[in-house]
C-alpha cells in the first residue's frame, strides 16, 4: 500500500507504462535516448533543407513551423490541463478551438453592428486603421471570446464529464467522443460545410524585418508572441494563485487536495474555462493569420496538439508549449522532405514512439519518484 | 475475541463535558458491496489523544475517511460539536476544522515543501499568524526548513511523513486525524514522531490517532477502539486496554 | 473517385465569354427532322433504348435534368419520325440506392443487367458517374450492348494505366469497345492547361501540390508529364491532405525553388482558394494554376479579392453554346426549368444513339435486324463511326470510345468570378 498514491501523483497513468518498460535496458535506453534524439533528428531534418533547398528557405520554414506550432502549444496546453486534473482526454477540445473562431467571428459582427451604429466604424476599419485600432479592437476581442468559449468548456465538463468523473475511464472518454461530434455537427449545421472567412482579413500584415532573406511578418511575430504571452500569464497563475495552486494539487492529488480544503468542482471548472479560453486565444490567432474557419479545422488540430501534449509530457504545461513548437517543426520540416505526404504520419509516428519509449514525454520527468 | 474483555464505554477519569468535540454514531461505510465499517460509534472529546487500533483491514482507515468527508457513511452520523457532517463535502470539512494527514501520506509530490504546508492552510483566511504556524512547522520539524524548497515527491519517507503532519498542522485544526504517522519509519525517527505528537496534543489540539504499534499507541493516547472486521470491538481508557488479556494477545505481542 | 461532382461546371458566377468560331458550324437541332418519309418509311416495329442516371436522392437535380434531356432527345425523335415507322420506346433506370442516397454502383450494376437481358434493348445513355461505370461497364460490353456516357471523365475508364484504382481492360472482357463517352477525360484537359501554361502564360517552372484524392492526384500527374513533356520543370510534387489550410510551407518551398507558376490538382473545397490566398499573402508571384474542381464559387470564398488572377481550365460552359440555344429554350418550354450542366451531354448522347440506330435501319432495308444480338452489334458499330453535330459540337469517337472533341475553356479568376476566356483543343504534341 505504502506509496501507492505517491507513484500515482508523480506519474499520470500513460506514464505508469513505463514501469513496466523499465526491466528491457533497450526501453530504458530508448526513453533516456528519446530528447537527444528527437532534437537531433530535428537539427538534421533542419540542416537538410538547408543544404537542399538554401539557408533562407530553411529560416522561412523555421517560421512557419513555429507559427504553426504556437498555434498548436495553445490547445496542447487545454488537453494537458484537463487530463493532468482528470486524466480525461478531451476529444472535444480541438472543436473547442474551432468554436472559439465560429465565435470570435460573430462576437466581432456583433462588435461591428454596435460600432457601426454609434460611431460608423466597422470592427474591421478600425483593426486595419493602425497600431491602437488593432489594439482597441484585440483588447476587446479577445476577453469577450476567451470568456464566451471559456464558459462553453465549463458547461461540457458540468454537462457531459461531471457525472462520469468516477465512472471507469471508457466512459468520460467515449463521452468527449460523442461531445467533439455534437460540436462538430452544430457547427456543420450552422456554418455550413465548406471554409468560411472571420472577418479578420488583413488585420496585420506587413513584414517586420528580414534576416538572412528571411522574412518575418507582423503576423507571425504576433502569433508568436500571444502564444508564449498566454503560455507565460498561465505559467504565472498556476504557480502564484491560489486557485492555481488548487488546480496543480487536485492534478497531484485529488484527495490530498479535497482534504486541504479545495472546492473540486469549482477548481475543475476553472481548469476547463482556463484551457477553452487558451484554445479561444488559438483560435483568434489562427483566425487573424488565415482568417478562415471550417466545422471540423479542430479535428486534425486537435489530434496533432494531443500528439504535442503527450511529447512534453501529458500534464505538463510547460511540456504542452513545448510540445506544440516541436510539433510544428517537426510537421513543417518533415512535410517538406516527405513532400508533404507524410506530415501527418510523421506526426503519429512521434506519438507511437512517446508512447512506446517516453511515456511521460520530454518533461514529465523532472521529479524522482522516491515512493 | 469476545467483548466482555474490557467494559465497552467506561466512565472518562474525569467529568465528561457535556457534549465530544467529535463524534461518530452508528456509521456503516460500503465500498460498492463490501461493507467495511458497521454500526461503529465513538467520540473523541476536546483536547483528548484517541488511538484506533485493529488489524489490517480492519476499517481504521475507513473510520477517518468517514470523518474527513472522503467517504460517505451509508448510514449513521458523525457530528463535529454536536453538528452533523456527513452530509458535507470534504472540502467544507476540512475548512471546519478537521485536518486528516492520510494514510500513505498523499503529499503533493510536485510541489515543494513549502507549498505543501502552504496547501494545508489553503482555507484558512488568518494571514497574520500564518507566519506563526509555518515556525512552529519548522519548529517541530527543523528538517523541513533545510528542504523548504525541495519538491516534496523527492523527499525521503520520514521527511514525508514529517510534511504530511506539517500539512496537517498548518489547518490549525480542531482536530487532527493522523493515519499511521510511523508507517515505514526507523525506530528512531517513529520515537521522534511520537514526541512531536505529544507536543501537538499539548499545545491542544485534539487528536485520533490510527497506529499499527499498539503499544505505542496506548502509550500516547488517553482512550482508544479497537476495531475489528468494521466494528467496535473493544474501547476503553489506555491504561485498561494495556491490562486487557485480549489486547496484549492480539496487539501487544504479549 | 467522385470526381464529376466535382465537375459540375457552368456554376454560379461563370461567365463564358468562349469563342464559338470552333463549334459554332452547322449545328442540327433536335432528333433531326430527316426520317419522316424518308428511307424508313416503311419501317414496322419498335425499338428500345434505354438511360441510367441517378435521378433520386443527392444527385436528383444534376442526374434528373440530364435524363431530362435524354428524354426530351427521344420525344422528339418520335415527333420527327426519326425511325420514319418505326418507334422508339424508352426505359429510365435511376441507378441511386436508398441506402446511399445517391449514386450507387451496385444499383448501376443491377439495372444494367436487366436492361441486357431485355433483348428489345439496343443501347444505353448513361452512367453519370465513373465510379458507377466501373461496375456496370463489364456487364453491357460483355452483352454486347452500347454505353454511351455524357459526363464520365475518369481516364482510367478507357485508357488502361492512367488511374491506378481503375484495371481498364477488366471493364472490357471481350476486348471490344462498346463504351463511349462524349466528354472529355482529364489527361486531356491537363494537356489543354500544360500547354496554355508552357506556350500562351510562358511559363517555366511550376511546382505541383495535389489534394490526396484520385482526381486531383491523377490531374497533377498528367499535368507534371505534359508541362514536362513541353520542356518545363516540375519543381516539385508535393501531396497534401485535404484539410490543408496551411500551405506556407509549400509556398516558401516553391519560392525557394524559383518556381513561376504554382498548380493545384484538386477541387476548391481542398483549399484551392486558400492557397491562393496564402500565396498573395507570402507575396509568392507565381501564376496560379489549377483544373476544373478549382472552377468553384468556393474559390473566391477562400480567397477573396487575392484569388484574381488564377487561372484554370474546365469544360466549355455549353449552355453559352450557339449550338446548344435551341435546345435550351426547347427543354424550358418542356419542362419550365433551365437546364442543368449535363443536360446537353445527355441529349447528346441520346441523339448520337438514335442516330446510329438510324443508320442501321438504313442499312438493312428500312427493317430491324431479326437477331437481337446482331442488331446491338451494328449499333455499336455505327456509334463507333458517328459524326455528329449536336448541342455541344461535333462529336466523333477515337477507338477508345474517347470523344475527340477536345475543347475546353481556360477560365480565369477576375474581379471574384471565374470568367472563361476561350475554347483551347490541344495540339498534338
Ligand atoms: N476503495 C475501496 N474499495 C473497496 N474496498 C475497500 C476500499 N478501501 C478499503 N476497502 C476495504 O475496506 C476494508 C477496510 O479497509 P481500511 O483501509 O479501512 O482498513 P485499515 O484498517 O485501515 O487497514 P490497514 O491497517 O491495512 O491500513 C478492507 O477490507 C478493505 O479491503
Ligand atoms: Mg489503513
Amino acid at each position: 500500500m505504502e506509496g501507492q498514491g505517491e507513484v500515482r501523483a508523480v506519474l499520470p497513468p500513460l506514464a505508469r507504462r513505463r514501469s513496466l518498460l523499465r526491466g528491457g535496458g533497450l526501453a530504458e535506453l530508448g526513453s533516456r535516448a528519446f530528447p537527444t534524439v528527437l532534437i537531433g533528428a530535428l537539427v538534421l531534418m533542419i540542416i537538410d533543407v538547408a543544404a537542399r533547398s538554401g539557408v533562407s528557405v530553411a529560416g522561412s520554414q523555421l517560421v512557419n513551423g513555429i507559427t504553426k506550432g504556437a498555434i498548436f502549444a495553445l490547445i496542447a496546453v487545454g488537453y494537458t490541463m484537463v487530463y493532468g486534473i482528470i486524466e480525461l482526454i478531451n476529444f472535444a477540445h480541438g472543436d473547442v478551438f474551432t468554436l472559439s473562431a465560429v465565435y470570435g467571428k460573430e462576437i466581432g459582427r456583433g462588435l461591428s453592428w454596435i460600432g457601426m451604429s454609434l460611431w460608423g466604424v466597422s470592427l474591421g476599419s478600425l483593426a486595419t486603421r493602425g497600431p491602437l485600432g488593432l489594439a482597441a479592437v484585440l483588447l476587446v476581442l479577445f476577453p469577450l471570446t476567451m470568456a464566451a468559449t471559456g464558459i462553453t468548456g465549463v458547461l461540457i465538463e458540468r454537462v457531459a464529464y461531471r457525472r462520469l468523473r468516477d465512472a471507469p475511464r471508457l466512459a468520460p472518454l467515449i463521452t468527449a467522443v460523442g461531445v467533439s461530434f455534437i460540436l462538430e455537427g452544430s457547427m456543420l449545421v450552422t456554418q455550413g460545410s465548406s471554409n468560411v472567412r472571420t472577418d479578420k482579413e488583413g488585420w496585420i500584415r506587413g513584414t517586420a524585418f528580414t534576416a538572412g532573406g528571411v522574412d518575418v511578418h507582423w503576423a507571425d511575430i504576433f502569433v508568436v508572441g500571444m502564444a508564449l504571452l498566454m503560455m507565460f500569464a498561465l505559467q504565472a497563475f498556476i504557480r502564484s494563485t491560489r486557485l492555481g495552486k488548487a488546480m496543480r494539487a487536485t492534478a497531484q492529488d485529488r484527495d490530498a487536495a479535497l482534504l486541504s480544503g479545495v472546492n473540486i468542482n469549482r477548481t475543475i471548472a476553472a481548469t476547463f474555462f482556463i484551457g477553452s479560453a487558451l484554445a479561444a486565444a488559438g483560435g483568434l490567432i489562427y483566425s487573424i493569420f488565415f482568417d478562415s474557419v471550417v466545422w471540423n479545422l479542430g479535428f486534425g488540430f486537435g489530434i496533432i496538439a494531443f500528439t504535442a501534449a503527450v511529447l512534453g509530457g501529458i500534464g505538463n504545461i510547460v511540456g504542452a508549449g513545448l510540445g506544440g513548437f516541436l510539433i510544428g517543426l517537426i510537421y513543417v520540416f518533415g512535410g517538406q522532405i516527405t513532400s508533404g505526404q507524410w506530415s501527418n504520419s510523421i506526426v503519429f509516428a512521434m506519438l507511437i514512439v512517446v508512447l512506446t519509449f517516453r511515456p511521460v514525454g520530454l518533461l514529465g520527468m523532472r521529479v524522482p519518484d522516491r515512493a | 475475541m469476545t467483548q466482555t474483555a474490557a467494559t465497552p464505554e467506561p466512565p472518562a477519569p474525569e467529568a465528561p463535558p457535556a457534549q465530544p468535540l467529535l463524534e461518530l454514531r452508528d456509521v456503516d461505510v460500503l465500498y460498492g458491496r463490501v461493507q467495511a465499517l458497521r454500526g461503529v460509534s465513538l467520540h473523541v472529546q476536546s483536547g483528548e489523544v484517541v488511538a484506533l487500533i485493529g488489524s489490517n483491514g480492519a476499517g481504521k482507515t475507513t473510520t477517518l475517511r468517514a470523518i474527513s468527508g472522503l467517504v460517505r457513511p451509508a448510514r449513521g452520523e458523525v457530528l463535529l460539536e454536536g453538528q452533523p457532517i456527513h452530509a458535507l463535502g470534504a472540502e467544507v470539512i476540512a475548512r471546519r476544522g478537521v485536518a486528516h494527514a492520510p494514510e500513505g501520506r498523499r503529499l503533493f509530490s510536485r510541489m515543494t515543501v513549502r507549498e505543501n504546508l502552504e496547501m494545508g492552510a489553503f482555507s484558512r483566511r488568518d494571514g497574520s499568524e500564518l507566519r506563526a504556524d509555518y515556525d512552529r512547522v519548522y519548529e517541530l520539524f527543523p528538517r523541513l526548513r533545510e528542504r523548504s524548497t525541495q519538491l516534496a515527491g523527492s523527499l525521503s519517507g520520514g521527511e514525508q511523513q514529517m510534511v504530511a503532519i506539517g500539512r496537517a498542522l498548518m489547518a490549525r485544526p480542531r482536530v487532527l486525524l493522523l493515519d499511521e504517522p510511523s508507517l515505514g519509519l526507523a525506530p528512531i525517527l517513529v520515537d521522534a514522531i511520537f514526541e512531536v505528537i505529544r507536543e501537538i496534543n499539548a499545545t491542544g489540539t485534539t487528536i485520533l490517532l490510527i497506529e499499527q504499534n499498539a503499544l505505542l499507541a496506548l502509550d500516547v493516547a488517553r482512550r482508544a477502539y479497537v476495531l475489528e472486521t468494521g466494528s467496535i470491538a473493544l474501547s476503553g481508557s489506555a491504561a485498561e486496554l494495556q491490562q486487557s488479556e485480549a489486547v496484549q494477545r492480539a496487539y501487544l505481542g504479549m | 473517385m467522385e470526381r464529376i461532382k466535382a465537375r459540375v461546371l457552368p456554376a454560379l458566377g461563370i461567365v463564358s465569354l468562349a469563342a464559338l468560331a470552333a463549334c459554332g458550324t452547322s449545328t442540327t437541332g433536335g432528333g433531326g427532322g430527316n426520317g419522316g418519309s424518308g428511307p424508313l418509311s416503311s419501317c414496322i416495329g419498335s425499338v428500345t433504348v434505354a438511360s441510367d442516371l441517378p435521378t433520386s436522392g443527392g444527385d436528383a437535380s444534376i442526374g434528373g435534368g440530364t435524363e431530362k434531356g435524354v428524354k426530351l432527345a427521344v420525344d422528339q425523335a418520335n415527333a420527327a419520325k426519326l425511325l420514319g415507322g418505326c418507334t422508339v420506346n424508352y426505359i429510365a433506370k435511376d441507378d441511386s440506392s436508398v441506402a446511399k442516397g445517391k449514386h450507387d454502383p451496385q444499383q448501376g450494376a443491377q439495372n444494367v443487367t436487366s436492361l441486357v437481358a431485355n433483348l428489345a434493348v439496343v443501347g444505353i445513355v448513361g452512367p453519370f458517374n465513373s465510379s458507377v461505370a466501373v461496375a456496370e461497364l463489364p456487364i453491357t460490353n460483355k452483352a454486347g450492348v452500347v454505353q454511351i456516357s455524357p459526363s464520365n471523365t475518369d481516364p482510367g475508364l478507357t485508357i488502361p494505366g492512367t488511374d491506378p484504382d481503375i484495371d481498364t481492360a477488366s471493364l472490357k472482357p471481350t476486348g471490344k469497345t462498346t463504351y463511349f463517352r462524349v466528354i472529355s477525360n482529364d489527361v486531356v484537359q491537363a494537356q489543354v492547361m500544360a500547354q496554355v501554361a508552357y506556350k500562351e502564360l510562358n511559363l517555366k517552372k511550376v511546382y505541383d501540390i495535389d489534394d490526396q484524392e484520385t482526381y486531383g492526384k491523377d490531374l497533377s500527374n498528367y499535368f507534371d508529364q505534359d508541362f514536362a513533356k513541353l520542356g518545363g520543370t516540375v519543381t516539385k510534387r508535393v501531396s497534401l491532405p485535404g484539410d490543408t489550410k496551411d500551405f506556407r510551407p509549400q509556398i516558401t518551398e516553391a519560392q525557394g525553388l524559383g518556381a513561376d507558376s504554382v498548380f493545384f490538382g484538386g477541387v476548391a473545397s481542398n483549399g484551392s482558394g486558400i492557397l491562393k490566398k496564402q500565396m498573395s499573402d507570402a507575396g509568392l508571384t507565381a501564376q496560379f494554376l489549377s483544373g476544373d474542381g478549382t472552377v468553384d464559387p468556393q474559390f473566391f470564398v477562400d480567397s477573396g479579392a487575392q484569388g484574381d488572377g488564377a487561372q484554370a481550365s474546365s469544360a466549355p460552359d455549353t449552355t453559352k453554346l450557339a449550338s446548344a440555344q435551341q435546345f435550351i429554350q426547347q427543354y424550358k418550354q418542356r419542362y419550365g426549368q433551365d437546364v442543368v450542366a449535363y443536360s446537353t451531354y445527355g441529349y447528346d448522347c441520346m441523339n448520337i444513339l438514335l442516330q446510329a440506330i438510324h443508320d442501321v435501319l438504313v442499312d438493312n432495308g428500312a427493317k430491324l435486324p431479326a437477331d437481337p444480338v446482331t442488331f446491338r452489334t451494328k449499333v455499336i458499330a455505327k456509334v463507333q463511326g458517328i459524326d455528329y453535330k449536336g448541342t455541344i459540337g461535333e462529336t466523333k469517337f477515337d477507338s477508345n470510345g474517347d470523344t475527340l472533341n477536345h475543347q475546353f475553356s481556360v477560365y480565369k479568376a477576375t474581379g471574384g468570378k471565374w470568367v472563361g476566356r476561350e475554347t483551347v483543343s490541344p495540339s498534338a504534341s
